[in-house]
């Protein structure tokens, strides 16, 4: 009767353990295959991303919005005036950098290449992030 | 054998005389022994099955695993088409055919941030392009050294000190540029190595500028001559908070966050 009792028990407990490895198979699955579902859902959605990117640029967050384009590989040409705003951002930073630890020589290049910087972009609100940039290291000099 | 009554031939199997229509009780006696066995049997098959049977708690059991595998199966078989459908770039499939003249297109115009995402895009093997791959990863490094140093800077510029966050991945990033994993073989990629020049030349004057450390406190960052060298967690640590000591004492206020 015991020995009939051990084995009843031990195949509930090979049984357990059976369905407690296909569960973490499936939530395995499941999170390697579905994230990427709601990541597709999620910020395949161009109007977001663009009004995100917008949103970045209009309130002066360049490095989230620098962040952004490189997440995202956004290398297509409708991209192009957002980058500038990047370009813009890091000229500026480097200046701000070579000027903090006196190298002015090298300060003026990266002054003259951010004032350089053609600010004809087509969307408005990237063609102003890269005018007050440069307003900022006109008022700085 | 002979019935009782008349005398007529009756089979043993025959309840009542074929001739005169009485009892046959030898027949009778047959008939109920056959009955009593068919009813026995039928008890002892109804028993067998009961026993084999096995319990709820078994069954339930069963059923949840043969559930669970057709699940996994289903979930991995619409998971792969998923995949294949959405990008069968991410299985290296649909590769261009001129994907070399591409790659060197890239490095050539300095395009090094797409030279990154298009060997990972369509799954480039570093080993067979170590030129490309070496300078797409210092690249790599140098894009996170500028958005972490971005965001210090945009702290800076609102007079706050940059969130400690931000702090030390902009420090980590540095010595990272400065002690690349992949080491630079100027002899072999010299572009490579002039480019890792500039990027380690910018973490530096960013370092000295932005973070107010001074060239001795950043040694720590640089290769040992032999070319060894280690950065830990903890110096890099030490690092951040002589930085925000130095931002503090210039004037500038600890971070909301």
């Amino acid at each position: 009767m015991n020995q009939k009792n051990n084995a009843h028990h031990r195949r509930f407990f090979v049984k357990g353990l059976i369905i407690l490895l296909l569960l973490g198979m499936n939530y395995l699955m499941f999170s390697f295959f579905f994230s990427s579902v709601v990541e597709d859902i999620t910020y395949d959605n161009e109007s977001r991303r663009d009004t995100r990117l917008l949103e970045l640029t209009s309130e002066g967050e360049y490095a989230d919005l620098y962040e952004e384009l490189n997440l995202y590989d956004l290398y297509e040409d409708k991209y192009d005036d957002y980058w500038d705003v990047t370009d813009a951002w890091h000229l500026y930073c480097r200046f701000r950098a070579a000027e903090e630890a006196g190298s002015s020589a090298e300060a003026e290049v990266l002054r003259s290449r951010l004032l350089e910087l053609p600010a004809d972009q087509e969307n408005r609100t990237a063609q102003t992030a890269v005018g007050r940039i440069q307003k900022l290291v006109r008022e700085g000099a | 054998m002979k019935c009782p009554y008349c005398g007529g031939e009756v089979s043993v199997n025959d309840v009542r005389c074929p001739y005169c229509g009485n009892l046959n009780p030898e027949g009778a006696a047959f008939q109920g022994e056959v009955r009593r066995r068919r009813k026995l049997n039928e008890y002892l098959r109804q028993k067998m099955r009961d026993q084999l049977r096995l319990p709820l708690a078994q069954r339930i059991m069963n059923l949840a695993i043969v559930i669970l595998a057709l699940l996994w199966i289903l979930v991995t078989v619409l998971g792969m088409i998923w995949y294949l459908v959405r990008d069968p770039r991410t299985l290296g499939l649909g590769r261009p055919d001129d994907y070399e003249s591409q790659l060197e297109t890239l490095y050539d115009e300095g395009r090094y941030d797409e030279l990154y995402a298009y060997m990972d895009r369509y799954s480039l093997d570093g080993q067979d392009y170590p030129q490309y791959m070496q300078m797409a990863l210092y690249y790599y490094t140098y894009t996170d050294f500028v958005q972490y140093s971005m965001n210090c800077t945009q702290a800076l510029e609102k007079g706050s000190i940059p969130d400690d966050f931000h702090l030390e991945y902009a420090i980590d990033s540095a010595a990272e540029l400065m002690q690349p994993y992949i080491p630079a073989y100027p002899d072999t990629y010299p572009v490579n190595q002039e480019n890792l020049n500039i990027y380690q030349e910018e973490a530096r004057t960013f370092l000295l500028g932005m973070l107010k450390l001074t060239e001795d406190e950043i040694q720590i960052l640089y290769p040992e001559e032999d070319g060894s060298g280690y950065v830990s967690f903890t110096e890099i640590e030490q690092l951040m908070e002589l930085a925000k000591e130095r931002l503090k004492e210039e004037g500038y206020h600890e971070s909301e966050e």
